[in-house]
Formats: structure tokens, C-alpha cells, sequence
């Protein structure tokens, strides 16, 4: 690529990102209220202007988490919202969880919970997490996440598109944030 | 204007930027792969975040765990301290003597690796024994490096290398043999802070992880301590070669205050240009495998030779 | 303090370790410890009369003569006894008497609770007996003024130091003693010879007929003088390729008498050398100072690359002292190549920087030494990957471990670094105006010196991490507490001292005569050489300032209550301890990156357990490190020698007749020759 292209790109911004207001101007959004230990989470940690997500597959069909991995591409850029991914749970301020909890998984699901520091807030993404999907009782699930670690958002859809993780996450920081 | 007045000034300034040198690298790299990208001053609200989160410390570690972050935040401080960055003739400007330098380089390594290893955790070891062996293979080199500089210059504390050519600033225009050895410390460079092509600081895979792998059990205070001490040796390293190359202006004891002004400016210029440097190397290299890494370590360790015997060869003529 | 007091506590000082060594041998169970503790009295007398001597400025101390003074009318009270032989201790052999002393204090204090733990593997009574019998030796060597006396006590060193080598009478001590035994002989023999011919003969006198005598002498004489003496100390001091006996005879021995021969014998020869070449100068061929420094170069860097690979925590400590006692004959090496080639702030920077490394050396050493006794009581291994989570258990412990350690480093601000620093320092100063093959010479030496200090932070990092750091490998690591204070104590100590000498080096410096170094003007605060200074309690202000406003800093903007005690993060997965990185997986990438000198092999043998099924089998993996001298150099030597051997035996064939006119064989050449 040129240097005039580069230069293009730094100062002109990119092209290829969608748009902010695609993400952050819900008006159709049917997420439940934003419960107050989430509001109280956000609020010491200075809004949540710069927030690190740790996932963890607790036993997914993989589906929402090749959603996860396009949060980071060009389009959607969950960069540019101060969230991104880190390493290790003792990094982490938010929890992705994805999948039900399978009885393989519960442990680790809780040790990851356990090892992150305080306050850190958990997002159920998916049908399967939020509320076991199509895996509800069945004898190798233990059940939706909030049988094993407490829940503070939820985002449903089988899987649910990045437009939805990330419209989910950023209606959860911006009620806090009121 | 009083030597300890110049160190304080250092000290506000090169504390205060060196989150930005992280937030400009990660938004330069961010905008050559098409993307927005966050803000380049991110980090500091990081930080800020992380010095509220609570503090989980391992239990299979010791007294170790808990010295590790200040022993390498107090090495970075004291080389940002004591290098030339923004003011040259500060207090402490003979401890800059290159070997103490090297050797405090390597202390707060020692640190950072036993800390590594205190977690008891196999990708703790890892990240410890490739930094190791990376710190270990590079002292040679560093020595090399500057005392070529301090053949040419004839000063070795390195405040005096920086600060003691004939036309201030002008370096490698009167000893352009130096360039050789300008290009070792810039190899320097990149292998401590942890940068391609020795390692990748945004990777999420142990197994190509170095400086990731040995932070991985920290959290809260514990953790910023660490990253903001990387930040810090990653923007001290780029204002050297940055002053190596173009130390004008840099503030001196004759300055008056809107020198002052003026050197703030130009050391915030300086660090955009470096991280726009090595934000363009890292979009354009790809990162060597740890096994490679010896070759790069060894032609670093050549240049430096090279450079060295340069500097010899040109006092003769 | 007069010349006669000296004399006394000097007399006092070496009797009362003789005296200790008769009174270990009495049967009673007490006599352990009173030998101990005379042996720890008599040499803080020592020390302190070697301190004495060594920082005062006119200060030479002649035993006979401060006794019984000379006469009015010009007689002296010579000692008729001892065949002549006078005693005396001047600056140069004060260093290191004090050096002795201090370590020896400190090891039989800690050898009081260590031979009482070990009472079952040795006997007590002739370990202690042979102990003072050893460190009598070391004294009477520094004390000798004539050739005579000096080598008596070199040989007592090396008798009294093999049988402690046997002590535990293992099958590897045998074979460690056997080897060292025939080394440090042949040794003696060539330091014999070559004292000989530099003597001309005469043996009886004092040191400084050297002087007179080797101007006279023929070229090859010469040369092959220097060949014996620099074979003969060279491996008595651990110069490669003469020092294949130390990495097996130090960890065989009992540790405080290790932490005694790696400690302060070693020095000895360093002494012994510096001493014979002292009055040699300045005749001294240039091949043999550059092959000085070109073994010393090769030790340190064999030493440290063998220290980096080991898993035995004692080789590991005798390969690192196979490292710090090459970088102590490059410096030599260096100061005399200086002197021969006219950079005379190098030959004295040089010189003084070998000193204090020495000195600094052989505290960290010992201390080293010291701490892998209590930690392979506790842990009953010596390998690595047997030890562990050591300093949860034994926090006091560790903390003076970890400074010894990183001494051992040679990192600031403990001694070795500032030895490193001056040597260092001196040498960028000189490349300036040296002549051109000085000004190569010192480009490789930085090249090297730089390289060896990386790796030795490599292999002392590694020791102290996989030793202490983590969760325990084994159980009985698991077990393990904190020391007595009989072996804590003497640990402690050293680490301190390495801590003060490091920070206190001007001083020291001035004191021992470095006064271009470490002027007093400066308030003796600086070491200035080379165009760069040093001021090394000023750096660990700074470096203390620094963490404290840190710490003072966090307290301030983070809850300190805010904590929780958690597993390590395992991926999700339980781990064990097993799952730790190891001494072999942390030192693999050096292995992998020098595979071209090191040459590791990995062998695995597979024995099948059952008789059909080859793949049910019992697998052992081996990793071998090659030793180039070992398979190239003494394997052929031992191998032609023991042939040779083979063939005159077959003179031995029983027939009389055979014999007689063998006989009659040798008489006729007599004739013959004397006719």
C-alpha cells in the first residue's frame, strides 16, 4: 500500500468500519433493565470506558463464538468502544459466557469466575447460556450459566449476530452509566 | 535553571506520556488494518480501571509474587529517571553510566522472570524461560552498543553521550559510523520491550507468548503496576534512539521556560514518530518463531561488534 | 596496634587451628563442637589481623622478627626450627588471610549443626580433624615467604582436602577423590619444578631469589617454567582444560568443606599465581599473558554454559565457580597485557578489579554453598527437580539466598558487581589510546565478559526460581521449615557482607591500596576509572528511594484490603506440581541455541517387560552433554597411559634370569655413563 493511502487512513479515518451509531442508538432493543450490581460494577470502574473481556466456551456449538472472534474484525470493531479481549480471567473485567454449562465444564467455568478479580460482571451470550436453549435438561448439561455463576447480562439468539452482542453490551454500559 | 529542577521535569513528563506510547502503537496499528481502533489514550483509563479491581494473588506463590511489580516498576522508573529523555545535565545524570544502565535493565528482567516462575503455572515457565534466554543473550550486545557511543563521544555515562557531541544534537551527522551501532540499539530495542519480530504483545496464545506469558496471574493493582512498567520502558527506549538520532531540543540547564515548552512538544513528537515506527514494522513483519529467535539476537550482537570495531577504525584516521 | 600484638594474634590465630584439629579427635561427644568453636575463635583472630594488615598502609608483618625483635648488637633470634622457614604476612597475602579467616568463622559455626545432622554418613571426629588440618594448610601457605614452606602446605591443602572428598565414602566420591587426587599432584609436581627452575635450585630461600634469578635464565627454561606453573595453579584454580576434577570432587565432598574449597582454596592459587608472577615481572612473554587471558576467557565461558545446563545444584555451583575464577584471570591477564603494552590505569583497574572479585567471590560462594547444605538436608536430593515452593517455607532463608544469588549475578548493588563494573569500566576507558592489537584484544574481552555475565544471571536466576519459587515438586520439599539458626545465622551474615562490601567498595578500594581508583578526595564514595565513576551507595539510595515512593504510591491509590488468595489460573484444568517448568526445560533454549558446542543427546532405552509384546516396555530417557575435553583430551591420555602401562607390565614376566640380567643390564649403562 502506498504511503498516501497509509497517511489516508490514519488522518481520513477508515472505510470499511460500520458506523458507531449502528451499535450505540438502539431503539428496538428487548433487553430486560439494567439490574443495580451492574450499574454499581460500572460506576467504580469509571464508567466502563475501558473494559477487558475474557471468553469462556462453557460447552458452545462453537456458533457464538465465531461471532465473538468477528467482533474484532474491521466491520465491527470492539476496539474502538474501550472493550477489549485479554488472556486470562485475572485480567478480566467482563466474563463472556457462551454455551449451556456442560457437566465437563463446570468446574472450569468456576474456577474462571473465581480467579477474576472483583467487580466483574458475566454476559450470558446466546440461547444456550441464557437459558440452556435447546440443551435445557439434558443429562450432560448442568444448565443455563446462572445455575453455576451469577448472570448480569444477558443476550439471546441462536447464535446472536455481533450487531446484538454488541448492541446488548453497549445498552448494558450506557444504562449504567445514567 | 538547577539540575534537580531538570530530573523533576523528566520525571512529570515521561511518567505522565508513557501510557500514550502503548494507546499510539495499538491506534497506529489499529487505523493499517482498515480499523477505528480505540483512543490513544485508553491506557490510562485502563489503568485507572485496574487499580480499582481487587487484587487476587496466587497461593502457590511467595514473598516473590509480591516484590516482582515494584522491582520492575522501580527499574523502569529509575531508568526513566536517569536516561536523557527530555533533559540532559539532570541530578542524577552520572548514574546513567552504561554498564549501571545495562545492569539495572537486567535486574528488573531477573525479577520479572522469577515472578514468572513463583506462579507455578507451565505457561509462567514459558514465558520465563524465553525471556530469559532472550535478556541473557542480549547483554553482550548492549554493552557493545554503547560503548561505541562512548568511544565517539567520549563520555560514558550515557546523559554525556546525548549531551557531549561537538554540535549538540547533531550525532550521527559527525559520526555517521554510528549508524551501524544506532541500528543495534533499535534491535535492542524491540527485544526487551517485547515487540515483533521477538514477540508479539497482543497474542492470546501461550505458546507464542514471552512478556504476556509471565504477567498472565496478576491482577489489580499488581497488573497495572506491570503494564504501566512495560509502557514505560517501551516509550524510555524510544526516546533514546529518538535522542540519538535528533536530540534537539532537549531541555538543558541554560534553558529558559519556553525551552521548557518547546522540549514537552518535541518529546510528544518524538514518541508519535517512534510508535508510528513501530506500529508500521509491525503491521508489515510477521513475528519470528522462538527457535529463529537466536539469529536475530546474533546479527543484533554483530552489528554492535561491527560497530564497535568501526568506531575503533575511525579514531585511527 | 603494635607489630607485637599482630604477632601474637597471628601465632594464636594459626596454633589455635591445630589445636583445634587434636582436639576433634578426642572421643568424647563434646569435642564436635569445642573444635568448631576454637576453630571459629581462632580465626576471628586471624581475621582481624588480616584485616589489619590489609588496610593498613606500611603494615608487613614478619613473624620471627616482631617476636624476638633484632638486638642492640645485631643478633637476631631466628627460630631454629622449621628448617628455616619465616612466617610473614605482608598487604598482599593479608587480603586474602582475611578473606580465609571471615569465611572460616562463618563455616565452623554452620558446621556445628550440620555434622551433628549428618552424624550417621561421616565420622565426625576425622571430618573436623581433617577440616582444621585443611584450613591450617591455607593459612600456612599465605604465611610462607620461602618456596620450601609454601609448598609443604600447598601439599597438606591437597592431602587434607582429597580425604574429605572421600568423606562419605560413597562410590562417586571415590571415583571424585581418585581423579582430583591425581590431578592436584601432578599439579604440585609441575608448580614444584617449575618453582625449581625459577629458583635455580634453591628451594630454602625466600621468594624474591625469583627475581634475581629469571633475568639469567635461558629462553626455554624460561618458557617452560611458565608452562609448569601456569598447568600447576591453573588446576589447582579451575582453568579449563585442567578442570575436569572440580565439577566432581566439590559436590562430593561435605558441604560447609565444598563451600570451604570453592570458597577460599580456589583463591589460594589465585595467590600462589600472583605471588610467583609478581617477581617476574616485567619479563613476562607476551605468550604467556595472552594465553592467560585466552584460558581465562574460555573458562568463563565453558563455566557459565555448563553452570546453565545443570541440574545438580552443587555442579551448578562448582561450574559457576569454574566461571568467576576465568573472569578472574582475564582480568589479570588483561591488567598485564595492559602494563606490557603501556595503559597503566587498565594494569592497576585490572588488578585490583581480579582482587575484589576474588574477595567478593568468595563470600557469595560460600554462602551459596552453605544454603545448598540446608537445602539438600531438607530436601535429601541434590537435583533441581526435587526442590521447590521453598520460600513459602522458608521465607528468612530465601530472601538471603536470593541476595547471594543475584551477587552471584554479578547485579548491582552487591561486590561483584562493582569488581565487574571497574574491570569493565577501565577497559572502555582504555580502547581510546591503546595500541592497535590491545585495542582488539579488549573488543573481545568486552565481547566475552558481556556474554558470560548474561548467562550467569541465566544460570543463577534458574537456580534460585526452580529451587524456591512455586509449589513443591516432591514431598519432602513439602516438608521442609526454616533453618536453625545455627545454619541461618552464617547465610545471613554473608549476604550482608556481600551487601556492605558492595556498597562500601570505594572505601575498601582505598583502603587495599587502589588510591588512584577510589580517591579520597571524593570522600572515597566514587570508584573512578576509565572517564566514568561510580558511586555505589548513592545508586542504592536512589534504587531504595525509588521503591519505596512506589510502595508508599499504591498504598495510596488502590485498597490494600482488597485482596483474595486464589489457585494459580490452570486453564480450567486441576495441576499438579509435576506440571512446573523444570531446571532442563527452563535452561532448553540455551541448550538448543549452543547445540553446536554442547552437542546434547537425548537417549532413550526401551526395555520390554514382557516377552512377546515389544511395546509394553519400560522406557528411561537420558540427556547427555558432551565434554569435549573429557572424550578428546584426558579419555586418550588415561586410555595411552594405562596401554603403557599394560606394556611394561609385561616386563613382570616371574623369570629370574629375566630379572638378573636387567640387573646386569642397568650396571653396564651406569659404567658406561659414569665413565
Amino acid at each position: 500500500m502506498t504511503l498516501i493511502r497509509l497517511l489516508n487512513l490514519l488522518f481520513f479515518g477508515p472505510k470499511v468500519t460500520a458506523p458507531q451509531k449502528n451499535f450505540t442508538e438502539v431503539k428496538d432493543v428487548d433487553f430486560e433493565a439494567v439490574g443495580q450490581d451492574v450499574k454499581s460494577v460500572i460506576q467504580k470502574l469509571y464508567g466502563g470506558r475501558s473494559l477487558r473481556i475474557r471468553a469462556v466456551d462453557a460447552g458452545s456449538s462453537n456458533a457464538e463464538e465465531i461471532e465473538l472472534t468477528a467482533l474484532n474484525n474491521a466491520y465491527y470493531d470492539i476496539d474502538r468502544f474501550g472493550l477489549s479481549f485479554v488472556a486470562s480471567p485475572r485480567h478480566a473485567d467482563i466474563l463472556f459466557v457462551t454455551g449451556p454449562v456442560t457437566r465437563n465444564l463446570e468446574r472450569a467455568l468456576r474456577t474462571t469466575y473465581e480467579a477474576a478479580p472483583q467487580p466483574c460482571l458475566v454476559v450470558a451470550i446466546g440461547d444456550g447460556a441464557c437459558t440452556g436453549g435447546i440443551w435445557k435438561d439434558s443429562y450432560a448439561v448442568v444448565g443455563p450459566v446462572e445455575a453455576v455463576i451469577p448472570v448480569h447480562v444477558r443476550i439471546p439468539g441462536d447464535p446472536p449476530s455481533p450487531t446484538a452482542i454488541l448492541r446488548g453490551v453497549l445498552h448494558a454500559l450506557q444504562s449504567a452509566r445514567t | 535553571m538547577n539540575s534537580i529542577v531538570l530530573t523533576v521535569i523528566q520525571i512529570l513528563v515521561v511518567l505522565l506520556i508513557a501510557p500514550l506510547s502503548i494507546g499510539l502503537t495499538r491506534f497506529f496499528k489499529a487505523r493499517f488494518q482498515g480499523r477505528h481502533g480505540a483512543v490513544p489514550w485508553l491506557p490510562y483509563l485502563t489503568y485507572a480501571t485496574m487499580m480499582k479491581k481487587e487484587n487476587v494473588i496466587s497461593t502457590s506463590g511467595s514473598w516473590m509474587l509480591r516484590t516482582t511489580p515494584y522491582a520492575v516498576l522501580g527499574s523502569a522508573v529509575f531508568l526513566a529517571i536517569v536516561l536523557p529523555l527530555v533533559a540532559t545535565g539532570g541530578a542524577l545524570a552520572p548514574s546513567s553510566n552504561f554498564i549501571v544502565v545495562a545492569a539495572v535493565l537486567a535486574l528488573g528482567s531477573a525479577f520479572l522472570v522469577m515472578g514468572g516462575l513463583d506462579t507455578g503455572s507451565a505457561f509462567g515457565g514459558m514465558g520465563s524461560s524465553r525471556e530469559m534466554t532472550i535478556v541473557s543473550l542480549l547483554e553482550p550486545t548492549v554493552i557493545l552498543t554503547f560503548a561505541a557511543f562512548a568511544l565517539a563521544t567520549g563520555s560514558s555515562a550515557i546523559d554525556g553521550m546525548i549531551a557531549g557531541s561537538s554540535v549538540a544534537g547533531e550525532l550521527l551527522i559527525t559520526a555517521p559510523y554510528l549508524l551501524l551501532s544506532l541500528l543495534a540499539l533499535v534491535l535492542v530495542a524491540l527485544a526487551e520491550n517485547a515487540r515483533y519480530p521477538v514477540d508479539n504483545a497482543a497474542t492470546h496464545l501461550e505458546l507464542t507468548m514471552v512478556h504476556e506469558a509471565m504477567v498472565l496471574d496478576y491482577s489489580g493493582p499488581y497488573l497495572a503496576m506491570m503494564e504501566y512498567a512495560a509502557a514505560l520502558k517501551l516509550t524510555v527506549f524510544a526516546l533514546l534512539v529518538a535522542n540519538f538520532a535528533m536530540p534537539l531540543p532537549l531541555i538543558m540547564t541554560s534553558s529558559s521556560p519556553l525551552d521548557v515548552l518547546l522540549a514537552v512538544g518535541s518529546t510528544i513528537l518524538k514518541l508519535v514518530i517512534m510508535m508510528f515506527a513501530v506500529a508500521l514494522l509491525e503491521s508489515t513483519i510477521a513475528k519470528m518463531r522462538f527457535y529463529r529467535v537466536q539469529e536475530f539476537l546474533t546479527g543484533a550482537f554483530f552489528m554492535a561488534l561491527t560497530g564497535l570495531a568501526l568506531a575503533l577504525l575511525s579514531q585511527l584516521l | 596496634m603494635s607489630l607485637t600484638t599482630l604477632a601474637i594474634a597471628l601465632v594464636i590465630s594459626v596454633v589455635g587451628t591445630f589445636a583445634a584439629g587434636l582436639v576433634a579427635l578426642w572421643p568424647d561427644p563434646r569435642a564436635h563442637r569445642a573444635s568448631n568453636i576454637i576453630l571459629a575463635v581462632s580465626a576471628a583472630f586471624g581475621a582481624v589481623v588480616g584485616i589489619y594488615v590489609a588496610t593498613g598502609s606500611n603494615v608487613s608483618l614478619i613473624v620471627p622478627e616482631a617476636l624476638y625483635p633484632v638486638a642492640a648488637d645485631g643478633s637476631a633470634h631466628a627460630w631454629p626450627m622449621f628448617y628455616g622457614m619465616v612466617f610473614g604476612l605482608d598487604r598482599f597475602s593479608a587480603i586474602f588471610f582475611s578473606i580465609l579467616s571471615v569465611v572460616t568463622v562463618l563455616v565452623a559455626v554452620y558446621a556445628i549443626p550440620y555434622l551433628e545432622h549428618y552424624a550417621a554418613s561421616y565420622n565426625v571426629r576425622s571430618v573436623n580433624a581433617l577440616t582444621a588440618l585443611f584450613i591450617f594448610g591455607m593459612q600456612g601457605v599465605l604465611l610462607s615467604t620461602n618456596i620450601f614452606g609454601f609448598m609443604t602446605f600447598w601439599e597438606i591443602i591437597s592431602i587434607a582436602s582429597f580425604f574429605l572428598v572421600l568423606a562419605d565414602g560413597t562410590e562417586a566420591s571415590r571415583k571424585a577423590g581418585f581423579l582430583y587426587l591425581i590431578i592436584t599432584h601432578i599439579g604440585a609436581g609441575a608448580i614444584m619444578s617449575g618453582l625449581f627452575l625459577l629458583s635455580g635450585g634453591a628451594l630454602l630461600s625466600d621468594f624474591s631469589v625469583i627475581a634475581l634469578v629469571t633475568p639469567e635464565l635461558p629462553e626455554v627454561t624460561f618458557s617452560i617454567a611458565l608452562g609448569l606453573l601456569l598447568f600447576g595453579f591453573g588446576s589447582k584454580a579451575g582453568l579449563v582444560p585442567f578442570h575436569v576434577w572440580l565439577p566432581e570432587a566439590h559436590p562430593q565432598a561435605p558441604t560447609h568443606v565444598s563451600a570451604l574449597m570453592s570458597g577460599v582454596m580456589l583463591k589460594i592459587a589465585v595467590y600462589g599465581f600472583l605471588r610467583v608472577l609478581l617477581f617476574m615481572l616485567p619479563g613476562v612473554p607476551m605468550w604467556f599473558v595472552l594465553t592467560i587471558v585466552v584460558l581465562g576467557v574460555i573458562s568463563a565461558i565453558v563455566g557459565v554454559l555448563y553452570a546453565v545446563l545443570e541440574r545438580d545444584i552443587k555442579r551448578l555451583l562448582a561450574y559457576s565457580s569454574i566461571e568467576n575464577l576465568g573472569l578472574i584471570f582475564t582480568m589479570i591477564g588483561v591488567g598485564l597485557l595492559a602494563g606490557q603494552e603501556g595503559s597503566v590505569d587498565l594494569t592497576q583497574a585490572a588488578l585490583y578489579a581480579a582482587l575484589f572479585l576474588a574477595a567478593s567471590h568468595a563470600i557469595f560462594k560460600t554462602g551459596l554453598f552453605l544454603s545448598s547444605g540446608v537445602i539438600i538436608a531438607a530436601v535429601h536430593s541434590r537435583r533441581l527437580e526435587a526442590m521447590g515452593g521453598l520460600a513459602q517455607r522458608m521465607p528468612m532463608f530465601s530472601v538471603a539466598v536470593c541476595v547471594l544469588a543475584l551477587s552471584a549475578a554479578a547485579m548491582p548493588p552487591f561486590a561483584p558487581f562493582m569488581a565487574e563494573w571497574t574491570f569493565l569500566q577501565a577497559v572502555v576507558g582504555a580502547l581510546t589510546e591503546a595500541t592497535p592489537m590491545l585495542k582488539v584484544a579488549l573488543v573481545v574481552i568486552l565481547a566475552a565478559v558481556g556474554f558470560v555475565a548474561g548467562l550467569a544471571l541465566f544460570a543463577m536466576v534458574k537456580m534460585f526460581a526452580i529451587a524456591f519459587l512455586a509449589k513443591p515438586r516432591t514431598d519432602e520439599a513439602a516438608a521442609a521449615v526454616e533453618p536453625k539458626p545455627g545454619f541461618l545465622i552464617p547465610i545471613v551474615v554473608l549476604a550482608f557482607i556481600s551487601l556492605i562490601l558492595g556498597l562500601f567498595s570505594p572505601l575498601v578500594l582505598n583502603k587495599i591500596g587502589a588510591v588512584d581508583l577510589a580517591p579520597a578526595d571524593l570522600g572515597t564514595q566514587v570508584i573512578s576509572t576509565g572517564g566514568g565513576g561510580l558511586a555505589p551507595l548513592s545508586l542504592f539510595l536512589v534504587i531504595a528511594g525509588i521503591s519505596l515512593a512506589l510502595f508508599l504510591l499504591r498504598r495510596l491509590l488502590s485498597d490494600v484490603k482488597f485482596e483474595r488468595s486464589y489457585q494459580t489460573w490452570d486453564c480450567g484444568q486441576p495441576t499438579t506440581p509435576r506440571m512446573e517448568y523444570t531446571a532442563t526445560a527452563f535452561s532448553a533454549p540455551i541448550r538448543f541455541f549452543f547445540r553446536f558446542f554442547l552437542r546434547a543427546q537425548k537417549v532413550v532405552t526401551a526395555t520390554p517387560l514382557t516377552p512377546n509384546n515389544p511395546w509394553v516396555a519400560s522406557r528411561t530417557m537420558s540427556l547427555l552433554v558432551s565434554q569435549v575435553w573429557y572424550d578428546r583430551l584426558y579419555a586418550p591420555i588415561g586410555s595411552g597411559v594405562t596401554r603403557l602401562a599394560g606394556l611394561v607390565g609385561r616386563l613382570q614376566n616371574g623369570s629370574i634370569q629375566f630379572y638378573i640380567s636387567l640387573i646386569l643390564l642397568a650396571l653396564l649403562v651406569t659404567l658406561i655413563v659414569a665413565l
